[in-house]
C-alpha cells in the first residue's frame, strides 16, 4: 500500500510511515539543580517551542506529575493549550497524561477547547501512572488504575471527545502494548525499554494485537534524551546533569523518602536511567537513533529539555538536532 | 475618576475566538478580560482555564479573569492546579471571579481553592498542596453577585449595574472594590448612535457616584460586530472612564469625533490587526 493510498485509512500492518521527529519535555519545572523563582520556565518554554516549530520539528510534548515542589506541570492539557497558542503549525501532545487520575467529564471539554485552539494539532498520550500520593489525593484506587483508564477511554470514545485526535499509549509492559493495540493506538516507548532488539519485541506484540481505529495511522514512538555535544568536557557536564535530574526524578518512583527506598537505590536508579541518554557528537546520536528506526520506531521524541536546564543549552540542542540529526532520521525512509 | 478599569467578558465556548478577542482587547488597551459564564453551574472550569492558559501565551499585560461556577469538590484540586499554571504562565495576571448568590457559597468556593494551594490534609496525615502555586501572593478575587450584600467584607464585589442603580445606599461600597457588570446590550453599545456620547457620560457619572473601580462589558465573540464594539469601548469608553466628571463631556466629545474621523480615514495611525 502506498502512503497516499493509506492516508486516512485505518491501521494496516506493514505500512511504512515517514519518520516524525518531535521534542520534549516542557514540564515547566525548576528544581534544585537550577533554582529560579517565578514564571521563567513558562517564558522559556514559549521561546523554545517556537524555535522547535521554526526548525521544522513535528511535535512538542509535555508530561504530568502532581504536587511536586519544583512546579512540575500538573495539567498537561492546560499546558498543551498554552504551547498551542504560542505556535501555529507544530503538533502538541501529552507523553503522558495519567488518565486514571482524571474525570472524563472534565477531560472532554478540555479536549474540545484544545480542538478549537489547535485544530488537528493535538496528540493524546495516556498512561496508567504509578505515584501513590497522586492516586490517594485524587481518591483513585491505584490497584484499579488499568480498569479506570479503560473506562475513561471508553467514555471519551463513546462521547466523540476523541474524534480526530491521535491516541498514544505509554508503558513498559506487554499488557500496556496489548491495550494500546486493542484501542488501535500508537505506542510510546520510554528510554528504559532497552536496546533496539527490545523495541522490536514489543512492536511485535503490539502489531499482533493491533485493531483498526478510524482515522489513526498507528505509530511506534520512542522518547529519549539526546544532547548533541562535540566537546568531551561539556558532554561530561551534561551527563552529570542528566544523572542528577534522574536522581531528582527518581523520588517519584519510590515511596515517601521517610518510609521508602534507600538513597543507594535512588543512586542506582539515577545512574541506570542516565545511561540511556544519548550525549555526544551528532553523528553518534544519529547512528544510535537509526538503529531504533531499523527496529521499527517511526516517531522519535528527542529530549533536549530535562528539568532545570539553562534555556541557552536547550536552544543550542534544538538547533543542532534540527540540522544534524532530524534530517538523517527523516531520510531513512 | 482615574484608574477605573475596563474589562470585557467572553465565554470559553469557542476558545479560539475568545483568545483572538483577548489579543484584540489587549492591542486596544482594554485592561482586563474575564473568561467564563456569568453565573451558575453552566460555567465550565476546564474550558475556562484552557482558554486563559492560551491567552497567557499570546498576551503580555491584560489581566486574566477566571469566572468559575460552582466547582465540584472532587475537581477543586485540578482547578487549583490549572489556575496556578495560568498565573505562572501569565506572570501573575490571574484573577478569580466567583458567581454566588449567598455569602456562604462565595466564601466556600474561594476557600476551597485557597486551601488546595495551601495544602489539604489526607486521611493519613500527609499535607498535599497544588503546585505550581500562583506567582501572586494573593490572587485578586471578586464575587459576582446579584445583590450587594453577598461577600460583605470580602474586599471586592461585582454587581449588575441594574442592581447598583436601584440601590440608594450604593455609596456604602466606599470601602470595597466594586465592579459593575453592564447589561448584555445597552443600546448605545450594541449600536452606537448620536446619543451614545451622552450615555457614556452618564455612565461615568454614575460610576463615580457608586465609587466603582471597574466596569465589565460582556462581549459575544460569535457576533460579527464584536470587533467594532471593542473598538468603541477602547476609543470612547476607556478614555471616559479615566476622566473626572468636570472634563468627561469634553473628553467623550473629542474621542467620539476622533473615532468618527478615523473611521472615515483611509489609513490608521496605529494599525490594530
Amino acid at each position: 500500500m502506498t502512503l497516499a493510498a493509506s492516508h486516512g485509512a485505518v491501521a494496516s500492518r506493514g505500512d511504512t510511515l515517514p519518520v516524525e521527529v518531535g521534542l520534549g519535555f516542557w514540564n515547566m519545572q525548576r528544581g534544585y539543580t537550577g533554582p529560579a523563582t517565578g514564571p521563567a520556565p513558562y517564558r522559556e518554554a514559549v521561546r523554545e517551542v517556537q524555535l522547535a516549530e521554526q526548525m521544522g520539528f513535528d511535535s512538542v510534548w509535555v508530561a504530568e506529575h502532581h504536587f511536586s515542589y519544583d512546579g512540575y506541570g500538573p495539567s498537561p492539557l492546560t499546558s498543551c493549550g498554552f504551547l498551542a497558542a504560542a505556535t501555529e503549525t507544530i503538533s502538541v501532545g501529552t507523553c503522558i497524561m495519567v488518565l486514571p487520575l482524571h474525570d472524563p467529564a472534565r477531560v472532554a471539554p478540555a479536549l474540545e477547547a484544545l480542538g478549537s485552539l489547535a485544530p488537528g494539532r493535538f496528540k493524546l498520550g495516556v498512561g496508567l501512572g504509578y505515584r501513590e500520593v497522586e492516586f490517594t489525593t485524587f481518591d483513585r484506587n491505584l490497584k484499579r488504575r488499568a480498569r479506570i483508564m479503560e473506562e475513561s477511554l471508553d467514555a471519551l470514545l463513546e462521547s466523540g471527545a476523541l474524534d480526530g485526535i491521535e491516541l498514544w499509549f505509554g508503558g513498559v509492559s506487554e499488557a500496556a502494548f496489548v491495550r494500546a493495540a486493542r484501542y488501535g493506538g500508537s505506542i510510546l516507548l520510554p528510554p528504559q525499554i532497552g536496546p533496539p532488539s527490545a523495541v522490536e519485541a514489543m512492536k511485535g506484540i503490539w502489531e499482533a494485537n493491533l485493531q483498526p481505529r478510524a482515522g489513526q495511522r498507528p505509530r511506534v514512538g520512542l522518547f529519549l534524551q539526546a544532547w548533541p555535544e562535540r566537546d568531551a568536557g561539556r558532554a561530561a557536564a551534561l551527563r552529570q546533569h542528566a544523572t542528577e535530574e534522574w536522581r531528582s526524578y527518581s523520588r517519584f518512583f519510590v515511596e515517601d523518602p521517610v518510609l521508602g527506598a534507600s538513597g543507594a537505590d535512588r543512586d542506582e536508579m539515577a545512574s541506570q536511567f542516565a545511561s540511556t541518554a544519548m550525549i555526544g557528537p551528532s553523528a553518534q546520536i544519529t547512528e544510535g537513533l537509526l538503529a531504533y528506526e531499523a527496529a521499527g520506531v517511526d516517531s522519535f521524541i528527542l529530549w533536549p529539555r530535562f528539568g532545570s536546564m539553562a534555556s541557552t543549552v536547550v536552544r543550542d540542542s534544538i538547533d543542532e538536532l534540527a540540522s544534524e540529526v532530524a534530517p538523517y532520521l527523516r531520510s531513512a525512509r | 475618576m482615574s484608574g477605573l478599569r475596563l474589562t470585557v467578558q467572553v465565554t470559553p465556548d469557542d476558545a479560539r475566538a475568545a483568545v483572538e478577542a483577548g489579543k484584540l482587547a489587549e492591542m486596544r488597551g482594554i485592561d482586563s478580560i474575564w473568561v467564563g459564564g456569568t453565573a451558575g453551574p453552566g460555567s465550565d472550569s476546564a474550558k475556562v482555564t484552557m482558554t486563559l492558559a492560551a491567552l497567557a501565551a499570546v498576551t503580555d499585560h491584560i489581566r486574566l479573569g477566571a469566572v468559575l461556577g460552582p466547582v465540584a469538590s472532587e475537581h477543586v484540586m485540578f482547578v487549583a492546579e490549572e489556575l496556578g499554571v495560568v498565573d505562572q504562565a501569565s506572570g501573575g495576571r490571574l484573577e478569580l471571579i466567583l458567581p454566588s448568590d449567598d455569602q456562604d457559597g462565595f466564601v466556600q468556593q474561594a476557600d476551597a481553592i485557597r486551601r488546595a494551594w495551601a495544602g489539604v490534609r489526607l486521611e493519613d496525615g500527609r499535607v498535599v498542596g497544588a503546585t505550581p502555586t500562583p506567582v501572586q501572593p494573593q490572587v485578586p478575587t471578586t464575587v459576582l453577585a446579584s445583590e450587594p450584600g453577598v461577600a460583605e467584607g470580602s474586599g471586592s464585589r461585582c454587581v449588575p449595574i441594574e442592581v447598583a442603580r436601584e440601590l440608594p445606599e450604593a455609596a456604602r461600597f466606599y470601602d470595597t472594590r466594586t465592579a459593575l457588570l453592564m447589561p448584555e446590550s445597552p443600546d448605545w453599545f450594541e449600536a452606537p448612535h448620536e446619543d451614545s456620547a451622552k450615555a457614556v457620560v452618564d455612565l461615568v457619572r454614575e460610576l463615580e457616584h457608586c465609587r466603582a473601580t471597574e466596569v465589565v462589558f460582556p462581549i459575544d465573540v460569535g457576533s460579527a460586530s464584536y470587533r467594532e464594539k471593542l473598538g468603541f469601548l477602547a476609543a470612547i469608553v476607556h478614555p471616559a472612564l479615566g476622566a473626572s466628571s468636570y472634563e468627561v463631556d469634553l473628553v467623550v466629545a473629542d474621542a467620539l469625533s476622533w473615532y468618527d474621523r478615523s473611521a472615515d480615514s483611509s489609513f490608521e495611525l496605529a494599525p490594530l490587526s
